[in-house]
């Protein structure tokens, strides 16, 4: 699948803490928690490389922690496309839209991006 | 070349770290790799080139493109050049050889094989750019030797005129062999035109030397000669004398004049008899009444006649023919004092074929330029029929004004006067060669130049990208801010109709309805519900996302894939229908992720 997120990316650093499962309501089943790091990062969007794929059109809450950056963000993420990574064959790459969820913090996190965009080029 | 980016003067005077160092920032700033070919490899260009692959002997233009493109859009168009992967060392050698190639015009037999060594050469260089700053590298010495025989080869008859071609081939087939990093194979390549080119030079010196001594041994005749046809013209031409003394003079008189001058020099005693008469033939004959031109004759005519006596013709070397002449004058004159007019026509000068043509002016500055050369130069002599002739100056004999060229074997192939080497030359159709041992350095300077432009241009388009990058990064970052501006209009939007909606329901006075509105809305992210389907089943989902531009609530499986999605009246009329209920209402994902990395920090 190609990527389509048609807009200028920074390629800062970032952790981001993806959701993948929540446990079960029975509790035979543990909730899980990925961890990864951003190839780069958009308003619209973030590309992070992993492990293990992801299920295409599947909503996870994201937690990203951008180096130098204080605060950390939660948004809702929806995946958009996988593919292998092109160096590493033991290794994804995801790429994920933002989605405007009342809760988390969307607006902060375009806003933060703003700032960005205008710095340090 | 001043203002330079690269440091083109020092490479010019030999310095290779300042090449070493040019290459590397122009290599580095190179970003000429737009080209979606596959990337030449140097090896797999010297196979093609020695292959019997077609070889473009045609002139190209140097701005627009290089021996090495020509060649490969002869014959492999798919293939490119100049990548990033490509040396830029290939670049530089492939100018020189373009600007050595393209204006050394070698003869039209020699070109394919020259053409073939310029782009073997090429690669050479490109695997040893030293070379390019060491003028005794050997190298160097490979290509000054070649394009001397390059500038000044003709096509000769039998086995001469093969001797250079063969040569050249049997120097390709050896370069097939040849390793580029041994000075000594290389100098034993040099060293065979070297012998080539002596030996042509010996030959060609010692037919000079003869052709010198011929063409000088006449030198002392025709000037003697020209003294006195010079001097008679001056007197007589176009002057009236009467037809037989007329023809006396032009068949007789000026011979046997000549012939004395030259055995016994300027000096001989009938000499200066005969200027006297022939300066009154200048005006004696003139057709005129006027009393005052005839008193003239009657002072000046009888003298002569007693004068004339066989001290006129004792020492020329047929005098029995003179006596009637002098009586022929005699009675001429004789008549004149009586007042007769005899026939006259005018006298028309000797040699003039020799003299400069009256209509064409030639500019001193243009005969100077001209008389500039010295012997030794080379000229391109080019014909009406656009073929060309190389010839070096041979012979110039001042005191005839004539130039003698001949060919690189030595023969004499043209001679031509001062002046009309000058108008050729002002013409164009003649151009010096610059000589062979010059071309390296020449096309290396202009080859230095390329580079610099290409390094230019490669600054500039980078600069171009920066700027471009930037525009795009400021929009983008204006977009994310409106994103953002919008949204929060929009939020606060909803919160408002959320306020006017619950307003209105209060109004309404529907208890329930409000309850079962404000349990949805309370509803985490995270929060799990069961919803009887359709069928009649319960369904156990996750609330995923409450999209602020929809009002949609979204609903996933615990892996986080979508199974449904509502709008906040389509859940409150499920809840009145005891279709949904609220199981659970999660835990935030924010709590939940700060206790997992308070957990990985404790690890």
């Amino acid at each position: 699948m190609s990527n389509k997120r048609q807009e200028f990316r920074l390629n800062n650093k970032a952790t981001v803490f993806i959701e993948v499962a929540s446990a079960s309501l029975d509790g035979s089943e543990s909730g899980e928690m990925l961890i990864s790091n951003s190839v780069d990062i958009s308003a619209n969007g973030l590309q992070i490389t992993t492990d293990r794929p992801l299920i295409v059109g599947a909503i996870h809450q994201t937690g990203i922690k951008i180096e130098n950056v204080t605060e950390r963000m939660y948004l809702t993420t929806q995946v958009r496309w996988v593919r292998d990574h092109e160096e590493n064959s033991d290794l994804f790459k995801i790429g994920l839209a933002v989605l405007d969820s009342e809760d988390g913090s969307v607006i902060s996190w375009k806003e933060l991006l703003h700032e960005k965009l205008l710095d340090d080029f | 070349m001043s203002n330079t980016i690269l440091p083109l003067k020092e490479i010019l005077h030999g310095n290779y770290k300042y090449l070493v160092d040019a290459l590397r920032e122009v290599a580095k700033q190179d970003d000429a790799s737009v080209s979606v070919h596959p990337t030449l490899k140097l090896d797999t260009l010297r196979t093609e080139v020695l292959a019997d692959t077609h070889v473009s002997p045609t002139d190209f233009p140097i701005d627009q493109t290089t021996i090495v493109q020509q060649f490969l859009t002869d014959n492999h168009p798919q293939l490119s050049i100049y990548d990033a992967e490509t040396p830029i060392a290939l670049f530089l050698s492939d100018h020189i050889f373009s600007y050595i190639f393209n204006y050394l015009k070698p003869h039209p037999e020699l070109t394919p094989h020259a053409y073939k060594l310029s782009l073997l050469l090429c690669l050479a260089f490109t695997r040893r750019p030293e070379a390019v700053c060491d003028k005794q590298h050997p190298l160097r010495n490979f290509v000054n030797q070649l394009l001397i025989l390059l500038n000044c080869w003709e096509h000769s008859p039998g086995k001469i005129g093969r001797a250079a071609p063969d040569l050249l081939k049997n120097i390709i087939d050896s370069v097939a062999t040849l390793d580029i990093q041994s000075n000594s194979a290389i100098s034993q390549q040099a060293n065979l035109i070297a012998a080539f080119n002596q030996q042509n030079s010996a030959r060609s010196e010692k037919l000079e030397q003869r052709l010198s001594e011929i063409e000088t041994a006449d030198i002392g005749i025709e000037v003697q000669q020209k003294k006195i046809s010079s001097w008679i013209n001056k007197k007589l031409n176009n002057k009236p004398i009467p037809s037989e003394i007329n023809a006396f003079i032009r068949n007789h008189l000026i011979g046997d004049l000549q012939y004395l001058m030259i055995h016994q020099g300027d000096q001989f005693p009938s000499w200066s008899k005969w200027q006297k008469l022939l300066h009154l033939f200048s005006w004696v004959f003139k057709q005129t009444d006027d009393d005052q031109f005839q008193t003239k004759l009657y002072n000046a005519l009888p003298a002569a006649i007693d004068e004339l006596n066989e001290s006129y013709y004792a020492d020329m070397q047929d005098p029995s023919i003179y006596p009637e002449f002098l009586t022929l004058i005699t009675h001429t004159f004789m008549g004149l004092i009586k007042g007769d007019k005899p026939k006259c026509e005018c006298f028309i000068g000797m040699d003039s074929s020799n003299e400069t043509d009256n209509n064409v002016v030639v500019k001193q500055v243009v005969i100077q330029d001209a008389s500039s050369f010295q012997t030794g130069d080379w000229f391109l002599f080019r014909n009406s029929d656009q073929t060309t002739l190389r010839a070096k100056l041979s012979v110039k004999i001042i005191e005839k004004g004539s130039l003698i060229f001949v060919n690189y074997l030595g023969r004499k192939i043209y001679q031509c006067s001062f002046e009309d080497f000058s108008l050729q030359l002002a013409a164009q159709t003649t151009e010096p060669l610059t000589p062979g041992s010059k071309w390296f350095t020449k096309s290396l300077h202009n080859a230095l130049k390329q580079l610099e432009i290409h390094h230019r241009r490669n600054l500039r388009r980078q600069q171009q990208n920066r700027d471009n990058k930037e525009s795009e990064r400021n929009q983008a970052a204006a977009k994310a801010k409106a994103e953002a501006h919008a949204l929060k209009q929009k939020e606060e939007q909803q919160k408002q109709e959320q306020y006017l909606a619950v307003q209105q329901r209060e109004s309404l006075s529907k208890a329930d309805l409000q309850q079962h509105q404000r349990s949805i809305e309370m509803l985490q992210v995270g929060a799990w519900v069961s919803i009887i389907n359709a069928d009649g089943e319960a369904q156990r989902s996750k609330l995923s996302v409450k999209l602020a531009s929809t009002k949609k609530y979204i609903f996933t499986d615990r892996l986080g894939q979508p199974v449904g999605d509502y709008y906040l009246n389509d859940l409150i009329d499920l809840i009145l229908a005891d279709r949904l209920t609220i199981i659970s209402n999660e835990e935030n994902f924010e709590n939940k992720l700060e206790k997992i990395v308070k957990g990985l920090r404790k690890d």
